[in-house]
């Protein structure tokens, strides 16, 4: 009973500190841009804006996403930097070669 | 000179101080970043592409778009979906602070998620084939369409399967999560906010652009 007492204890000693709060903070803002990256195409089917700024905004915005569920849910911030390098490597290499097949096969929107 | 670097690495540190299933995990997310960027560029490059025998059923960008509409489905995944990594990252958090309810409440949560996000992709497949006759087989946007949204169905899938798992190992053996063992849980979770990265870059480019 003892030694289970014992370990109860070393287990609540090395309890980390919650962070909840910050990410539900974190799903907010997420929310907020997956909002306004829905609201971007309807509102623009006036023309308000060309069609290529709608789309530059369109991959800036999920690029930032990305980058926040990376950072903070998937915690790369803080983690060693090459579990960051194995992946963000491959994500630079397809968001170029996206940017490249945009230009190519989708020239009204370049 | 190679001996002298096979006897620098530590036997007991083989990683050294990378944790090996970890670096295993980053490695194989890294080679689905390229599995899934090629499909979404092969879309990119198909989905406009009208086929030049007049008898084939196709559709031109304008035509996905009036077939996505408003894209109020979608909208709904993207948004369980985000949820759904709220969910997990907070399950972590509840093993990391050895709060055992607090952390198979949110695996569940997450779980429920992802089987409404599965039953959604059914619906609005189910949708696509027969009100606008768009399958796999009858033209390019189809195939590639089908191909990219249903590999990633796949995975979310699979990693439904994963959380079912660690969730019933949770209920099996309530002490085996704890904040001093929770790998597996940060393993599982690693992979389901890569599903969720991936819809992100679907959502933004198939549906949105």
């Amino acid at each position: 009973m003892a030694h289970g007492h014992d370990e109860h204890a070393s287990i609540e000693h090395e309890a980390h500190h919650s962070h909840a709060k910050l990410y539900v903070i974190i799903f907010f803002i997420l929310l907020v841009m997956t909002g306004v990256e829905i609201a971007i195409p309807i509102i623009n089917k006036a023309e308000i804006v060309v069609k290529q700024v709608e789309v530059a905004l369109l991959l800036g915005l999920m690029t930032i996403k990305g980058a926040i569920v990376m950072m903070f849910y998937m915690h790369l911030k803080g983690d060693r930097r090459m579990f960051g390098t194995l992946f963000v490597f491959p994500i630079v290499c397809v968001l170029l070669m996206m940017l490249g097949f945009f230009a190519l096969f989708q020239p009204e929107l370049w | 000179m190679a001996q002298a670097v096979v006897r620098d690495i530590d036997k007991n540190d083989p990683g050294r101080g990378l944790d090996l299933r970890k670096l295993g995990m980053w490695t194989f997310l890294g080679s689905e970043v390229f599995f899934f960027g090629a499909l979404v560029v092969t879309h990119l490059s198909m989905r406009g592409v009208v086929a030049p025998s007049a008898s084939k059923a196709n559709l031109d960008v304008a035509g996905v778009r009036n077939m996505f509409g408003d894209n109020v489905l979608t909208s709904i995944l993207a948004f369980i979906l985000l949820t759904s990594s709220l969910t997990m990252v907070l399950a972590l958090d509840g093993v990391k602070t050895n709060n055992q309810k607090r952390f198979r409440f949110w695996l569940g949560a997450t779980i429920a998620c992802g089987v409404i996000f599965l039953g959604g992709q059914v619906y609005e497949f189910y949708h696509i084939v027969h009100e606008y006759n768009v399958t796999i087989k009858n033209m390019m946007f189809g195939s590639t369409f089908f191909f990219v949204t249903g590999f990633h169905g796949t995975h979310v899938a699979v990693g439904v399967i994963w959380l079912v798992s660690l969730l019933v190992s949770a209920i099996r053996h309530p002490e085996r999560y704890n904040a001093g063992n929770y790998m597996a849980v940060e393993l599982g979770g690693l992979y389901w906010h890569f599903v969720d990265l991936v819809w992100v870059l679907i959502f933004t480019v198939i549906y949105l652009i």
